[in-house]
């Protein structure tokens, strides 16, 4: 046995071992259990539960609040991901430089990303709240009305993007400025004899270089943003008029509230599984062979 | 002979220690008494743990209420539910009807309490076909919050608050001051505080006691909701979104002219020195009608016949004249116990008086019905939001009336 596991191929499953385990428990059982809960009439009480087949999805199909919330979560993606990438990249060329200053700037830009989304969920809701607010106080008295912010059913969701935004853009602006400093200087010293300006070689040398590292911020963003929730359930609950319910939200509501639909909360889950897989997979690919094209 | 001695002493005092360790019963007792009047709830179970004579020590565990009707489900599936659990009997039914909950037909005879100490009405709140699953632990009735200052800054009387709600909505429009941040009243999303008592005191009503059917969609019913639409819409007396929570703390900070809340405000109000008054809900064109609501005690499926007699124990320490009438005089909830309604000083209090006789003539909404949180959650609640954001009544109403109507399978 040792002498097997002293082979360095073989020592390496021992190594995944514990991870696998994790990944097994954690995630690759609740998520078949998911999908086999699914195709149940189960409740929370794990009472009278019985098999119902597809009956599930025909009533998710005719839900309009899981359309609803779907789009809801659609609308979360298109804004987040874009705006978030882009302003990473934006950030993380700014602070590529060294200096004292620029080295403060990183550290301070990363501070929301180890805070808790919970807290700044709580905090941003009370510094908007229209009562209590010190935003709309101030609104206020320059003369702009009294806004109401995340009660306002047009601004609710734009409000949510820009906390999602401010909360996790350090992160992606690390990935990226990681990605900006592993390139070879080189490249740019020979831009700048060839009479390269600072534009041409931003989208000449650094973003064709970061491609790979932009393809993993804009695929496991664009995952996360398929799973937006716990900004949503502290700040808006969903609301004001359901304008702010994504998928899990709307997921967690119909399993963890009367009647406890655990069952067909498994089945929208299921669903909604499906659609970050074919988006992630179809992004990865398409990233895949943009990268090809730019080390051909 | 003294190390002897020393050894049985040694042994008894062990023996002793086993025997009282033995006897203690430890129950968990899981409620969502989050507000000031949790306070006064854990004092009582202090002193029922200090003061019991049979070992019995309850831990108690408050969880807000959304995160309660989360966990508590999960806990009973798993068979980790703490023993004792407090509700309110609008959350009761999904409990129900999976057997969650042990019938508590035997309570009476059990332990001694007075059957006839209850009036039926009350005891009835937590009878579901015949089978009492929880035993009363209060009586939970509206009234109206008024602040005194804020009327007299609007030159109304600050004695005389609305007695109808005609009259509270012209009163809330004069009291509404946008540039001081002071709204007339409070319009909560998420609840049926307002909207229902005014419903039922209109002639209104969500679903038909006698047939069974919804009739949301009704004249009445259409009244109350255009003139709470107006309210918030036209006049801005309610400042839009604001769930119940929200609108306590407008009314501690002294912006809220008139709310509609249960005695939990009380202690809120006085904290913050308010110079308010409390009055019983104005009343409509078919009298005055309330949605009486209340809490109970249960007991959860899978509790020992043992941890299940140390519950009954504290339920009757709580239905005793003593600490019921500590619960209505601080917190101001209205007696439901005979004895604590004769209480000379409880009589002396007016407004109490005035709240137990409710009692009488409030009306519980959607007894028994298994989709009643289904109901609020889906389809009232949803429709109010809708109706304050400017939406046509009558096409919500009818909308509402066919969701309710397929929930209710008609």
């Amino acid at each position: 046995m040792r002498d097997w596991l002293n082979k360095p191929a073989k020592a390496a499953y021992l190594f995944i071992f514990p991870s696998m385990v994790i990944l097994l428990v954690f995630t690759l059982v609740p998520v078949v259990s998911s999908v086999v809960i699914g195709f149940f009439n189960l409740n929370m009480f794990f009472k009278d539960t019985s098999f119902v087949g597809l009956q599930n999805y025909a009533k998710l199909l005719a839900d309009r609040r899981v359309w609803n919330s779907f789009g809801n979560t659609l609308m979360f993606m298109l804004m987040e991901v874009p705006l978030q990438v882009t302003l990473g990249l934006f950030v993380a060329v700014l602070v590529s430089r060294a200096s004292w200053f620029v080295r403060l700037a990183r550290s301070v830009l990363f501070i929301p990303v180890v805070c808790s989304l919970t807290s700044i969920s709580i905090i941003w809701s009370l510094i908007l709240d229209p009562t209590i607010g010190i935003i709309p106080y101030y609104t206020q008295l320059l003369g702009l009305g009294k806004c109401t912010f995340l009660k306002d059913p047009n601004l609710a969701m734009p409000i949510i993007v820009f906390l999602s935004v401010w909360k996790n853009f350090g992160q992606t602006m690390v990935i990226l400025l990681a990605g900006i400093q592993s390139i070879n200087p080189t490249y740019y010293e020979a831009a700048m004899v060839e009479g390269a300006k600072p534009a041409q070689q931003f989208f000449r040398i650094t973003l064709p270089l970061l491609l790979p590292n932009v393809a993993f911020c804009v695929i496991t963003n664009l995952i996360g943003s398929m799973q937006v929730f716990d900004q949503v359930y502290v700040a808006t609950r969903g609301g004001p008029m359901f304008r702010t319910e994504t998928a899990v939200m709307y997921i967690y509501t119909r399993a963890f509230s009367a009647p406890f639909q655990l069952g067909y909360a498994s089945a929208i889950a299921t669903v909604l599984f499906v659609i970050i897989m074919i988006l992630s997979l179809t992004l990865n690919r398409w990233f895949l062979k943009r990268e090809e094209a730019v080390y051909a | 002979m003294k190390k002897t001695l020393a050894m049985v002493l040694v042994l008894i005092l062990t023996l002793s220690i086993t025997i009282s360790a033995s006897a203690a019963t430890e129950i968990t007792f899981w409620n969502g008494f989050t507000g000031s009047d949790g306070e006064v709830l854990a004092q009582i179970v202090d002193e029922f743990n200090a003061t019991n004579d049979k070992g019995i020590t309850v831990t108690m565990d408050v969880i807000p209420w959304a995160n309660f009707h989360e966990k508590l489900p999960t806990a009973i599936a798993t068979g980790t539910a703490p023993e004792l659990v407090l509700m309110g009997n609008d959350a009761i039914m999904p409990y129900i009807s999976t057997d969650s909950l042990l019938p508590m037909d035997d309570f009476f005879t059990a332990t001694g309490v007075d059957r006839a100490e209850f009036p039926e009405s009350v005891l009835d709140m937590f009878n579901v076909n015949g089978t009492q699953y929880m035993m009363p632990m209060q009586v939970n009735t509206l009234y109206l919050y008024w602040n005194k200052t804020l009327f007299r800054e609007a030159g109304l009387d600050p004695e005389t608050p609305p007695t109808t709600w005609d009259e509270l909505y012209t009163m809330a429009k004069q009291l509404t001051n946008p540039e001081k941040n002071v709204y007339g009243f409070g319009l909560p999303v998420g609840s049926v505080s307002v909207f229902l008592n005014e419903m039922l005191s209109e002639g209104g009503a969500v679903v038909d006691d006698a047939t069974g059917k919804c009739v949301l969609n009704s004249e009445a019913n259409q009244k109350v909701f255009q003139q709470i639409q107006d309210a918030v819409q036209i006049n801005k007396v309610s400042p839009l979104g604001t769930t119940g929570a929200d609108f306590d703390n407008i009314l501690f900070a002294g912006q809220l002219a008139m709310y509609i809340n249960g005695p939990w405000c009380i202690n809120g109000c006085n904290t913050n020195g308010l110079d308010y008054g409390i009055v019983k809900i104005p009343a409509g064109s078919a009298g005055l009608v309330y949605d009486m609501g209340g809490c109970g005690y249960g007991v959860t499926t899978g509790t020992s016949d043992e941890k299940k007699a140390a519950c009954y124990e504290f339920i009757k320490y709580w239905n005793s004249t003593a600490v019921c009438k500590k619960w209505s005089m601080v917190n101001g909830f209205p007696p439901y116990l005979a004895s604590v309604k004769a209480d000379p000083e409880i009589q002396a209090n007016a407004l109490l008086t005035e709240m137990s006789s409710s009692l009488e003539y409030g009306k519980v909404y959607l007894k028994g019905n298994t989709n009643a949180t289904t109901i609020n959650n889906d389809v009232l609640f949803p429709m109010l939001e809708r109706i304050m954001n400017g939406a046509d009544v009558k096409t919500e109403l009818a909308q509402a009336q066919d969701a309710i109507s397929m929930i209710l399978g008609q």
